[in-house]
């Protein structure tokens, strides 16, 4: 399966985010705290489970905890894929 | 005893037990609700939150904080007095009293025993259980197989909270959440069944879901800078835990009852999130008149008060009647869970 990119991750959480916390996710927001970026911790579960459910993975609650960036997330996801590769 | 010995001693009777099994049912609820109303609009400024952020992830618009005078003891009383009115039982026939807490902040006695004293419940068995925001089904399980049984004749089975003592006030995570209150009702003999059968469990390993943050030590004694222990919660945790593996315990209970979910007209899941509720609600399989026990919106996360607190409400509210078939389920730290089928009084 082909890799995990920012671009499907930033599609996820603008379909997550509703009007009001909308957040901007031009320029670099892989390295920026969720919290700072108005997604707080149910929505990272969102996202998670959009991605289990999207790439067929079982996502840990521990390794959901350890999401505290999107990037963490992409690099979760890749790991998790090539591992299933 | 060496099998020489064993031989050698005749036996002299056997133990026999009253066969004394029939039906249960809750006979009469009661509830107690603090006088203090706290609005979201007032808590979310000192907790850095927006009053709208609050809503959408919990569903909590109002809650009870009880007052120094609204002690646990005092809450469980004036709603185990009131579901004993209810019944049109004197506490003098009631064989055993249940309490099922998680803020009574000493290890002995049990507030049962207290509650019972003052009710005047002078033949009655008391203790406490905990089973944290499962503890009414918990509690309602135990006094349904105790009457069942003819164990008691009558139990109160109470869940009473000050949740205010154990949150840390400026916890943004929990202190818009959790609040206070009481619930009770008498359980007792039926001619028909009232009480389902419980579907119930325990999974220690997702305890980091939700709890305390230390525990009572002594060096608590001697450090007088050391914090007190505190409620703590990932209520993501939570969320996920409920919404992934509840509704299959739901329909086991409904299932035990003998009934489908579609026979269920009336949803009681404890009140600990509007999204939790939402969610399971729409998981279950109810028919599409289902009533959904929505109080959160106006009294909190009461942990083991939520269920009998949601009830009361529904019923002073005219959107139940007595006689009608309801689900409960209590789920909550441990994790721990219980669900069952009940006959509303």
């Amino acid at each position: 399966m082909s890799a995990f990119t920012p671009e499907d991750l930033k599609t996820i959480m603008l379909r997550t985010a509703d009007e009001d916390t909308a957040s901007d996710l031009d320029g670099d927001f892989l390295g920026r705290p969720f919290a700072d970026l108005d997604f707080d911790s149910l929505a990272v579960l969102e996202i998670a489970t959009s991605i289990q459910e999207r790439y067929h993975l079982v996502i840990p609650d521990q390794a959901i905890a350890e999401m505290t960036t999107p990037r963490d997330v992409v690099d979760y996801v890749n790991g998790q894929l090539r591992e299933s590769a | 005893m060496t099998p020489a010995a064993r031989e050698e001693k005749p036996v002299t009777g056997s133990l026999s037990v009253p066969d004394k099994a029939r039906h249960s049912r809750i006979l009469g609820l009661g509830v107690y609700r603090p006088e203090r109303v706290v609005s979201s609009a007032e808590l979310a400024p000192r907790l850095g939150l927006d009053e709208a952020w609050i809503l959408k992830r919990s569903g909590v618009r109002n809650r009870r904080f009880a007052s120094p005078e609204e002690t646990l003891a005092m809450m469980a009383e004036a709603a185990a007095g009131k579901a004993l009115a209810a019944a049109g039982v004197t506490a003098w026939d009631v064989g055993c009293v249940i309490v099922a807490t998680t803020s009574h902040l000493t290890q002995m006695p049990s507030l049962a025993s207290q509650v019972g004293h003052v009710l005047g419940a002078g033949r009655a068995a008391a203790f406490d259980i905990l089973a944290a925001c499962a503890g009414f089904p918990y509690a309602v399980a135990l006094a349904s197989d105790m009457v069942r049984s003819g164990t008691a004749g009558h139990v109160l089975a109470i869940g009473a909270e000050r949740m205010t003592d154990i949150v840390e006030p400026t916890d943004a995570g929990t202190a818009f959440l959790f609040a206070d209150g009481a619930g009770a009702v008498v359980v007792g003999p039926s001619d028909t069944p009232g009480i389902g059968p419980v579907a119930w469990g325990s999974d220690g390993s997702r305890a980091d879901a939700v709890g305390m943050t230390g525990y009572w030590d002594p060096v608590l004694r001697e450090d007088a800078s050391l914090p007190w222990p505190r409620l703590s919660m990932q209520g993501w945790r939570v969320y996920r835990w409920a919404t992934t593996e509840l509704a299959p315990v739901a329909r086991q209970a409904i299932d035990a009852a003998g009934l489908t979910p579609s026979d269920i007209d009336v949803f009681l899941p404890h009140q600990a999130n509007m999204l939790i509720i939402d969610a399971l609600a729409g998981q279950i399989g109810f028919g599409e008149g289902v009533i959904v026990a929505r109080d959160i919106q106006n009294s909190g996360n009461t942990s083991s008060a939520s269920i009998p607190l949601a009830l009361d409400h529904l019923l002073a509210t005219g959107q139940v009647k007595s006689g009608m078939t309801a689900l409960a389920i209590g789920f909550g730290s441990g994790v721990v869970y219980a669900a069952q089928v009940i006959e509303i009084p």
